[in-house]
């Protein structure tokens, strides 16, 4: 305490630009400490990362969940894209830095229990320090192609829930895409015989490249005891479906509940199948449009699940 | 800048009126000197004419700017885009650990001199060193090692902890 009255403090009397620049040099734990050291430390630890002025993260206490966390993650990774020319670009850079290594802390913590993982962009690079997820059953993957192969191959058993939303690869070497128990959704396209091998239940794909025959020969393995009998009216959805209006006729459509579509040009596929009072649960022109059209506030309060956002809700669009 | 401005010397003023004659290419990684030459149009000038004041920087730490200077001054100029920059803490090299092994008076001299006479290399050595120092460390041993006060209250060290508890381990 003595050493404390009478020796100088340096660090708090250089300029205030000059404390940030050595507080952006700390790694995360660090700079933590530092917030706790005494109030002007705490305002240079607040000021450095004013990303998160405007939610008010610290509001947070010991109840957070994953999925809050990685809401965050979302809103800082979005907000970083939409407005990456803005002087406030490095900021939000900043908040998703400090996103990241939260997300890649609690994994570590919760690694062994965690059952679902949403992952977006590059927020979960440090995902690859990690080494397996060996209770995940729910995965979302969305624009984070260096990652997908690796996280797949960390997760345990079989996933009963996949979406692979990344555009410009195919996964279809992935031995996990097949083993998805319940729901799949993918958009790169699989040959017949990699069709034939999946085990999912309802399955949001592109058959651009597939034979009308083949899509239907593969409802028809459900129909005839290759699956349950039940599984008849289980959702179909498939993107880029136009080239198959004339294959989804009324004997098709009639036997399922919901028949999804996305992917260009279904406006007219949304009139037909409103004709023939099937529900359709989202019809946009470009699926890019539709995940920044997302309502990122409504998405963060804790009582939206994101799961059923996606896939259960919205029946009567 | 022409070959023989390289060559040329200028002379350096600190704040306690000591004189340092600094070779053209030695005090090059500093911007501000840099910019003062250009605009005066000084580095034509084949005599070295008046010394440039350096008013915020006394003869010790100058000297020791100087040093560094003279040991970096074939390194390439730092760009000047801060978010490029490197933010690893763990690549100083060996003979800058050695060279800021001072007290840390002196280390914060040296911060601050690097930022008003602008030597990135510089500025950025100095500041990495301040944060290893606080690598690792608790916020006790942080208020020990800088001489800080905890000037919170209990009622402040609660809501802190209550802030951060969701953040640790």
């Amino acid at each position: 305490m003595e050493a404390v009255d009478e020796e100088p403090c340096y660090i708090l009397n250089i300029p205030n630009e000059l404390q940030l620049l050595i507080f952006d040099k700390m790694d995360q734990r660090d700079k933590i400490s530092f917030g706790k050291v005494s109030r002007k430390c705490r305002a240079i630890w607040k000021e450095s990362r004013s990303f998160f002025d405007g939610i008010s993260w610290y509001k947070f206490d010991e109840s957070i969940e994953i999925d809050i966390l990685l809401n965050v993650m979302k809103i800082a990774w979005y907000s970083a894209k939409k407005i990456h020319t803005s002087d406030n670009a490095k900021n939000c850079e900043h908040g998703l830095e400090f996103a990241k290594w939260k997300f890649v802390k609690k994994l570590e913590k919760y690694q062994k229990t965690v059952k679902s993982i949403t992952i977006y962009g590059e927020c979960s690079a440090n995902l690859r320090n990690i080494s397996s997820f060996p209770s995940l059953r729910y995965l979302i993957l969305r624009d984070c192609p260096n990652i997908v192969r690796e996280v797949l191959s960390k997760s345990g058993d079989a996933l009963e829930y996949l979406e692979i939303d990344e555009w410009n690869n195919n996964y279809a070497d992935c031995p996990e895409i097949y083993r998805v128990s319940d729901y799949l959704s993918i958009n790169f396209e699989l040959t017949r015989e990699q069709l034939f091998k999946l085990s999912a239940k309802k399955i949001i794909m592109p058959i651009g490249g597939l034979k009308a025959e083949d899509i239907f020969e593969f409802i028809k393995s459900w129909q005839n005891g290759r699956r349950n009998l039940e599984y008849c009216k289980w959702d179909l959805y498939f993107f880029d479906a136009p080239k198959f209006f004339g294959f989804f006729n009324t004997e098709v459509v009639n036997r399922y509940k919901r028949i999804i579509i996305r992917g260009p040009g279904e406006t007219s596929a949304q009139i037909i199948f409103r004709k023939k009072k099937v529900l359709i649960f989202e019809v946009v022109e470009n699926s890019d449009v539709w995940m920044f059209d997302w309502d990122v506030e409504g998405l963060f309060d804790s009582d939206v699940d994101y799961r059923e956002y996606s896939y259960e809700t919205h029946d009567d669009a | 800048m022409t070959d023989a401005a390289q060559e040329r010397s200028i002379k350096l003023l600190s704040s306690d009126n000591e004189t340092f004659q600094v070779p053209r290419n030695v005090i090059r990684l500093s911007n501000t000197i840099n910019t003062l030459l250009q605009d005066l149009g000084l580095d034509d000038e084949e005599d070295a004419g008046d010394a440039i004041p350096v008013q915020n920087v006394t003869s010790t730490i100058l000297k020791k700017v100087i040093a560094w200077c003279q040991h970096h001054h074939e390194d390439p100029v730092a760009a000047d885009d801060s978010d490029s920059r490197e933010k690893r803490t763990d690549d100083i090299s060996s003979w800058d650990v050695e060279f800021l092994k001072v007290d840390q008076g002196t280390l914060f001299e040296l911060i601050l001199a690097a930022n008003y006479l602008d030597i990135k290399g510089l500025l950025d050595v100095s500041c990495k060193t301040v944060a290893n120092m606080i690598k690792g460390k608790s916020p006790e041993e942080i208020r020990r090692t800088f001489n800080i006060k905890n000037d919170f209250t209990p009622e402040e060290e609660e809501q802190i902890r209550k802030e951060n508890a969701w953040c640790e381990d």
